[in-house]
């Protein structure tokens, strides 16, 4: 099977367990149709044949996505930002949805099994999300808001370095 | 996981990602600030396109991704309604970029329906899986490419996400499959 590109899935994937799914769960909330899309000066420009004026600022997410330019590395080959609402939406979905892939059949259980596999309690992050993948050294992310879980579970221990492995700092460590 | 500072945010990741974003909150690394500051002009271009304001996916490095030889910049934008991906062509490079995503996309189409069509879950249990399978197959159903001045735009229906999904559970199963044996409560 021809697969998808690996970068492109993945950082559709982590929106899946963010925005997009959400969207489709709570239904529309007053956004413009997709077949609206704003058109920049440049583009209308384009198609009328008369030379592109300079873009008018239309920042929208990227004027948040700013916000956290800070904490984000230089490396940084995609980024995604999306509202930590979604997030745990779609986590809360994944059960009814694809109960044999994530193994499980309900809500409370699932997100039990999330806190103590991974040590998070999705249901403290708030605000933004934004996630981003690095070129050889992986994806990460980072949520407002949010609160270590009650224990770190096996997919921490043991393994806070290396590219493969994944972080097991608690709080305390990366203050 | 853990938190940046008493109050957050709260970071979660691969270990050598997480690592650079604590080295960047550090000033050992820098950080993407200067590159979206030299990068203005096109970002807020392609942010112009994005009538969602909702989530978006910025592609600061297009050459992973379909078509990013022939790309300087792309972007998804995601909204309750649809989807939009943007790609600004490099100089002289519209048609190729064109091409190009019209070929992955087809390719893509038809790659997608073969995973989402041997499903065993959908057969089993057609009810909520198969809503999962239809949404998957809004976006391959309704996505149009388009080549308008100096950039590509892949517009469509429903969300590509579930498409990505329903494709690659693979990534969900190890995420969040209980492999670990941790069991279930």
């Amino acid at each position: 099977m021809r697969r998808l590109p690996e970068t492109m899935t993945r950082s559709l994937v982590f929106l899946a367990l963010s925005a997009g799914l959400a969207c489709s769960l709570r239904g529309p909330k007053g956004a413009a149709p997709a077949g609206q899309e704003a058109q920049s000066p440049a583009v209308q420009g384009a198609a009328e044949g008369n030379p592109a004026p300079p873009p008018l600022p239309s920042p929208g997410r990227l004027e948040d996505l700013g916000a956290w330019a800070d904490s984000v590395p230089v490396g940084a080959a995609w980024v995604a930002l999306f509202p930590a609402a979604d997030l745990l939406a779609v986590i809360r979905a994944l059960p009814e949805r694809l109960p044999r892939v994530v193994r499980a059949i309900d809500e409370p259980g699932f997100l039990r099994r999330i806190d103590r596999t991974w040590g998070i309690d999705p249901g403290a992050l708030s605000g933004d999300c934004v996630v981003f993948g690095i070129r050889d050294n992986g994806i990460a992310g980072l949520c407002q808001g949010g609160r270590p879980g009650q224990a770190s579970g096996p997919r921490w221990s043991g393994t806070g370095t290396g590219s493969s492995g994944w972080a097991s700092w608690g709080p305390k460590g990366l203050r | 996981m853990g938190l940046l500072g008493p109050e957050g945010p709260a970071v979660i990741g691969e270990a050598a990602a997480v690592a650079e974003i604590l080295a960047v909150r550090r000033r050992q690394v820098p950080s993407i600030a200067p590159v979206l500051q030299r990068r203005q002009k096109d970002l807020r271009d392609l942010a112009g396109s994005d009538s969602f304001r909702h989530a978006a996916l910025w592609f600061l490095d297009p050459s992973g991704i379909p078509g990013g030889a022939d790309s300087r910049l792309a972007a998804l934008f995601l909204g309750p309604e649809g989807f939009l991906a943007v790609s600004l062509a490099a100089e002289g490079r519209e048609e190729s970029l064109e091409q190009a995503l019209r070929a992955w996309w087809q390719g893509t189409v038809e790659s997608v329906r073969r995973v989402t069509g041997q499903d065993p879950e959908r057969q089993d249990e057609p009810g909520s899986l198969g809503d999962l399978f239809k949404d998957a197959d809004t976006p391959l159903q309704s996505g149009d490419i388009t080549l308008r001045g100096d950039r590509v735009f892949l517009k469509g229906r429903g969300n590509p996400v579930w498409t990505a999904l329903a494709a690659r559970r693979d990534l969900l199963d190890q995420w969040f499959g209980d492999r670990s044996q941790v069991g279930n409560p």
